[in-house]
């Protein structure tokens, strides 16, 4: 086997155009001219960590598909499919994303689609009732009816801070849920879902001016309103560690999760945090996994996470995890003690030339 | 919240011309060994995927474990190599491979930036020509596999998948989608090193690159680092699957002591690819639940709130195909939600033919999305794997958007009578006990 080339070829960098219109929204376009599909996507700046009640922020998101302005129960779903294209939308801890992909010819619909319920979505009690009990449905099949499920990003919190925006999960639980009111949703969009308070992206096929056009033509009429401002997050770092067990009926084996602060977004340390994971983490010959799945068989896996949500998710404070399924014969304690030593030794090391050019390479292709 | 309009009478903005597709820039070559390889070309980033599948079927319990034992410890390398070495190898390049195998297929996906292709492609040759099988790498592997069966084991939707094919299919090797622990424990190094010498063959497999690549020259780098990996024997198929048993009879309940939610799995028979019908019945169950839009979903989670996720599919398999449904409910509403989908197939298949605007929809839904998939390289790659391993010319994809495009709607409906009847289904719940049913 030969040795590393020098430098990996730099990938073509896509030119990104920024448009801001009248009533704050803005918009940036990544243009692929060759490629038949677009993307688009409008995030608004409001995640769980936005919210007063347990879940709401998702269950809100759920509900922008429940019709809107000119647009009745489940149109938006029914245009984007009957012309060939998919959608979906996430709530994230700081932002919530609503989705597409779609043939290029349909960008203008899409456009439409969004600014549609951009400008007023359609609430009703039985849309709220019918949707808490889908995210019910959604919270057994991703959370307590699988092994592992949440973990460790809905535990991690409980320990890592103190502050209610901080600590809770994004789901709550369908009680608080079912109890939501239109009122209560029809003040939530009034806060977060101000054009000011979004950011539309739109790659792919497509030429920058026609996107602007379009994007004039279809959001440059939603009002313009002042936006609630972000929730003061900041908490002090912890003095002591702390220390949270639970049981789940459902893991064959005990997982062990470590979680600490990590530089925040913005820092020279952030990027740097990133390629420590990749160094840790990624790949069999990544420190971790040598060490304490072959090695040591402290782990049967093991992974290392900048970010709560990964990497570019969230505002500070976020958390950089360590995670790590422990075989039969080894305590989570000491699987932890063992996880930590490694990344002192990374620490007061740092990583090896090859190491480090090897983890960015795999960066490269992961995205 | 805000009272508007009432919609449906809504102009939506018009969609501009299609976009021409440039035909595929591609190679289909079947190298002296036996092994098919095809390079197609997808500049959209400098990175090349690869898709090995060799047809891996068996007969036996033993075979499923010795197979898996395979998979996990293929990658470590050639003789004196070991796990690390190869990944690093693979690193510098920006490179990845993996393993994974089933009853019907050992699959490797790898993927490498584009300059880096003749590595990845040594590396792979090394471990296909001596993987070495070395006794502590085999022990560590066969560890941690275990722990797998066991994890595999307590996830509810895996152990649904799993009655389901027993309850269809008994003991045929296709329901060995997870090998038993005692096989695991048992199967020693010389079987797995046996099996990997007459069934890991590249005649009957096939080799896709597609990414940013020359295709001739891909296909000539292939032959030349390939060329070596040989064997007198043929890559074996899985035995087809029979009708499933079961049909039309009462959902079988499977209980799952302490299950917070039902996972329910429906099977009936359905038309392979190349069958004539295949075009229409595709469309058909793109209306019954193959999609968000669909009369299941619509029902299940937006009317009745009883599902966060649902869908039927046409599951391609060796020389046949089922039509699948699958959902998980809470246990108070799982058996409504069974008599609904129960329901929304007589329906379909009955009084309730697929409307002409239903019709349309799916097939819009059908053609733009095999249109998205195919303008990534990764999604290109998994869209063509399968028919080409199934022996299929490397068009066929676009052979069968053409027909979805034109399928009469009467075909369609007459598809639906034919093949979506609830009769046709033999189905299984997994969940809670009844008395042991967590209050909602």
């Amino acid at each position: 086997m030969t040795a590393p080339t020098a430098a990996a070829r730099p990938a073509a960098t896509a030119e990104v155009h920024r448009h801001r219109l009248a009533n704050g929204l803005r918009l940036l376009v990544l243009p692929d001219p060759g490629s038949p599909a677009v993307g688009l996507a409008v995030a608004y700046g409001v995640g769980y960590r936005s919210e007063s009640r347990s879940g709401f922020a998702h269950l809100f998101e759920h509900l922008m598909f429940q019709g809107s302005a000119r647009l009745g129960p489940q149109e938006h779903a029914r245009h984007v499919q009957a012309n060939g294209g998919v959608f979906n939308a996430t709530t994230h801890r700081d932002h919530t994303s609503y989705f597409q992909a779609m043939p290029a010819e349909a960008l203008e619909l899409g456009l439409f689609l969004e600014a549609d319920r951009m400008r007023a979505p359609r609430i009703t009690p039985e849309a709220i009732a019918t949707q808490a009990s889908v995210v019910a449905e959604e919270i057994r099949r991703t959370v307590t009816n699988r092994p592992y499920g949440g973990f460790p990003t809905f535990q991690l919190p409980q320990v890592l801070f103190d502050s209610f925006a901080n600590t809770h999960d994004g789901y709550g639980d369908h009680a608080s849920l079912a109890a939501a009111t239109v009122a209560e949703c029809a003040d939530f969009f009034a806060r977060h879902y101000a054009p000011g308070n979004a950011v539309l992206a739109v790659c792919g096929g497509v030429d920058p001016r026609q996107a602007v056009e379009l994007a004039e033509r279809h959001f440059g009429t939603v009002p313009a309103r002042t936006a609630a401002t972000p929730p003061d997050l900041a908490e002090p770092q912890l003095a002591v560690p702390r220390v949270l067990e639970r049981t789940d009926r459902l893991a064959p084996l005990p997982a062990v999760a470590v979680g600490r602060r990590m530089p925040p977004p913005g820092t020279p340390g952030h990027l740097a945090a990133v390629v420590a994971a990749a160094v840790l983490g990624d790949g069999e010959s990544s420190r971790l996994r040598r060490t304490l799945v072959r090695e040591r068989r402290l782990a049967t896996q093991v992974a290392a996470v900048a970010g709560l949500s990964g990497p570019f998710d969230s505002r500070d404070p976020d958390a950089f995890l360590v995670n790590a399924v422990c075989t039969p014969d080894a305590s989570p304690r000491r699987t932890a003690r063992a996880a930590d030593e490694v990344l002192t030794d990374l620490a007061a090391q740092g990583p090896a030339e090859d190491e480090l050019r090897r983890a960015v390479r795999r960066l490269q292709t992961a995205w | 919240m805000t009272p508007a309009a009432a919609p449906g009478a809504v102009l939506l903005p018009p969609l501009a011309p299609p976009r021409p597709v440039p035909p595929l820039e591609a190679v289909d070559t079947v190298l002296p060994t036996g092994l098919r390889v095809v390079a197609a070309r997808r500049a959209t980033a400098p990175v090349v995927q690869l898709r090995l599948g060799v047809p891996f079927g068996g007969s036996t319990a033993r075979h499923a474990a010795a197979a898996e034992l395979l998979s996990c410890t293929l990658l470590a390398g050639g003789p004196g190599a070991d796990r690390a070495a190869v990944d690093d190898a693979l690193a510098a390049v920006g490179g990845s491979l993996k393993a994974v195998v089933g009853p019907e297929e050992l699959l490797v996906t790898g993927q490498v930036l584009a300059e880096g292709l003749p590595r990845l492609l040594a590396v792979l040759a090394d471990c296909l020509t001596g993987a070495g099988y070395e006794p502590t790498v085999l022990a560590a592997e066969r560890e941690r596999l275990l722990h797998r069966v066991r994890l595999t084991g307590s996830m509810p939707a895996r152990a649904a998948r799993a009655a389901l094919l027993r309850h269809c299919f008994g003991d045929h090797p296709a329901t060995r989608e997870t090998p038993a622990e005692e096989q695991v424990a048992d199967v020693g190094r010389d079987e797995v090193a046996a099996l990997h010498r007459t069934a890991l063959v590249p005649r009957g497999a096939v080799l896709l690159l597609v990414g940013d690549v020359r295709p001739d020259r891909a296909v000539a780098e292939t032959a030349r680092l390939l060329g070596g990996w040989s064997s007198p024997h043929r890559a074996v198929r899985m035995a087809p699957l029979p009708a499933p048993a079961h049909r039309g009879e009462p959902v079988l309940a499977v209980p799952s002591p302490g299950a917070r939610q039902c996972e329910a799995r429906l099977a009936a028979p359905s038309l392979v690819r190349t069958d004539p019908g295949y075009p229409a019945l595709l469309l058909a169950d793109q209306v019954f639940g193959g999609h968000f839009s669909s009369r299941l979903v619509q029902r299940l989670r937006e009317r009745e709130g009883r599902i966060y996720s649902g869908r039927s599919a046409i599951e391609q398999r060796t020389g046949s195909a089922l039509g699948t449904v699958q959902f998980a409910s809470a246990p108070q509403h799982a058996a409504a939600a069974v008599d609904g989908t129960l329901d929304e197939l007589a329906a379909v298949s009955g009084d309730r033919p697929p409307t002409g605007a239903e019709i349309a929809a799916a097939r819009g839904y059908a053609l733009g999305v095999q249109a998205l998939v195919r303008s990534t390289q990764k999604g290109l790659a998994d869209s063509l794997h399968g028919p080409l391993l199934a022996g299929l010319p490397l068009d066929w994809p676009d052979t069968v958007a053409a027909l979805v495009r034109t399928v009469p709607d009467d075909e369609v409906r007459a598809a639906a009578a034919a093949h979506l009847r609830p009769e046709a289904y033999a189905a299984v719940l997994l969940g809670p006990p009844a008395p042991d049913r967590p209050l909602p």
